[in-house]
């Protein structure tokens, strides 16, 4: 079984085309001697051709009906789970990026907006929609529009911040002492540069609020 | 000064390229008009960028600016009054916890590093640099912030490595009414403008500020070289100069680095270092690298956080290294 394992993940590293010469051979020779891994490769290939529309004849494509069905779907609200599952496939599948969010608000106020559904929204407004306008010309994308409800407006401090980290979050430290310590850090960068700042006061606005220190 | 006579040449041919693909003009005829205008706009967002260097610390001026980003939306109330030569700053937060931040009597020599830099004085290094080489600087028209008269001028990086800026200057006054921080993607970061402004603030208001007890600003020393440390940046974005840095007696050491525009600061922690693996974390356009380096058998944690992309910072980080001593 766990030969077997080991194969189907050479096979997929072979249709990748990233299979080392020597996992290829091994794999090769025990593909010609078991029947399941000749179907699992069988499988992979039809997978491959169907999603490059490539499919053999007499056996039916059901991507593009699929694909049209979806576009008629009105866009569901993006919920904690949908955003968290291709995330951990992503985790399960490379076993290395990691991405975790943590919002100071999801520890406030628990409840007034998910953490998620804040990134959901940043990712979703990428494609924007216009916010004001510019002089006709203006060779700049659309300002995201982000929709700042009254729920927010009276906890502006909490701002999510996106860790990324190359280790599985069973190892990190503990959530909090993190958040601490990326505070402190940002908050004395955004001392020192706002004083540095060539664009007047304005960049002291990046200063966290809730610690007050004044000079 | 033959760096600067050179460059402006050559950035208004790229931007006159640009101008001409955008536009489709095939007709080569028609460039001649347009490279002395294309020509004049550099020019004139030079002096814009020069003319805010100055007015932001030597006008007077009382507004409320709001600062945006991530769907967070806070304002601030400011006053700046310059009197006998020294600068007076209050600054409130509006939303929120009460916070504000009083500076009273900044001498003139604590003149910002960034207005130093956009005032044509180069950083204090070797290689004197400007923003042009890595910026392209684009007059973009007009438009109006705060009820008033703006120009735009949009700087966009030259490279990967730092982040693109929109910046609206009062024509009156040369205050910056609003500024648009732009990732690599082309996408607004944050934006900071006004929403209200005055040239004449309230005469109640300055006389509070100016009666106030006079706060020292420690953080300014009058040397223009920063003071060498036990680490060292590596590896910065071409550019990139050290403005700044400082070593306590426990060996912790705060550098920071500016092309003029952007910020970086570096913090090297040594002793009671925090393990947390090497983490990045980011919050808005602010970016913090995290990264631990063993170095005499000693474990220390190194920070670099500043307004630049993640790969930036993360690059950065990876080349802080001790000073090899001589």
């Amino acid at each position: 079984m766990a030969i077997d394992t080991r194969i189907e993940e050479t096979l997929s590293a072979l249709m990748d085309g990233e299979a080392e010469e020597l996992e290829v051979r091994r794999a090769l020779r025990e593909v010609s001697a078991n029947s399941d891994l000749r179907a699992t490769w069988h499988r992979y290939q039809l997978a491959s051709a169907a999603m490059k529309r490539d499919l053999p004849g007499g056996i039916v494509d059901l991507s593009s009906r699929i694909g049209a069905a979806l576009e008629q779907e009105a866009p569901l609200k993006p919920s904690l789970s949908r955003w968290l599952q291709p995330l951990g496939k992503v985790a399960i599948a490379a076993s290395v990026a990691l991405v975790a969010v943590i919002g100071v608000q999801q520890i406030q106020n628990a409840g007034t907006a998910q953490p998620s559904a804040e990134m959901a929204s940043r990712t979703a407004n990428d494609s924007g929609n216009a916010q004001f306008q510019f002089p006709a010309g203006y060779d700049l994308p659309p300002v995201t529009g982000r929709t700042v409800s009254a729920g927010t407006l009276g906890h502006s401090q909490s701002r999510p911040t996106v860790l990324v980290s190359a280790q599985p979050i069973a190892e990190l430290a503990d959530e909090e002492a993190l958040r601490d310590y990326f505070n402190s850090m940002m908050q004395r960068h955004t001392e020192s540069a706002a004083r540095s700042s060539s664009q007047g006061l304005m960049p002291f606005a990046r200063l966290p609020q809730g610690e007050s220190r004044d000079d | 000064m033959d760096n600067r006579a050179v460059s402006p040449h050559a950035s208004t041919y790229t931007s006159l390229i640009r101008l001409l693909s955008f536009l489709g003009c095939l007709v080569v005829a028609a460039a001649a008009p347009g490279v002395a205008s294309a020509m004049e706009d550099v020019d004139q967002a030079r002096n814009l960028l020069k003319k805010m260097a100055v007015a932001n610390r030597e006008r007077d001026y009382q507004g409320v600016f709001t600062y945006e980003h991530a769907g967070v939306l806070k304002s601030i109330r400011i006053l700046h009054v310059v009197h006998d030569g020294l600068e007076f700053e209050h600054l409130l937060y509006l939303n929120g916890p009460h916070k504000e931040i009083i500076r009273r009597g900044i001498p003139p020599h604590c003149k910002r590093k960034g207005d130093r830099f956009l005032s044509g004085v180069p950083m204090p290094s070797r290689h004197a640099s400007h923003l042009e080489n890595h910026y392209e600087l684009l007059l973009r028209g007009e438009d109006r912030v705060a009820g008033r008269a703006v120009k735009i001028i949009q700087v966009m990086p030259k490279d990967d490595l730092r982040y693109g800026y929109v910046l609206s200057v009062d024509k009156q006054s040369g205050l910056l009414l609003q500024s648009l921080l732009i990732g690599t993607n082309r996408r607004v970061m944050e934006r900071f403008q006004y929403i209200d402004l005055s040239l004449e603030p309230d005469q109640d208001a300055v006389d509070e500020l100016l009666g106030g007890p006079q706060t020292v600003a420690s953080d300014c020393a009058p040397g223009t070289t920063p003071a060498p440390t036990s680490w060292q940046a590596a590896w910065l974005p071409p550019g990139f100069e050290a403005v700044e840095s400082s070593e306590d007696e426990e060996g912790n050491v705060v550098m920071s680095f500016s092309d003029g525009l952007s910020f970086v600061s570096v913090f090297v922690d040594s002793g009671g270092v925090i393990r947390f693996p090497d983490i990045q974390a980011q919050r808005g356009a602010t970016v913090a690298q995290h990264a631990n380096v063993i170095h005499d058998q000693k474990e220390f944690a190194i920070c670099v956080v500043g307004e630049v992309p993640p790969e930036t910072a993360a690059k950065m980080a990876q080349f802080v290294q001790p000073q090899v001593r001589r």
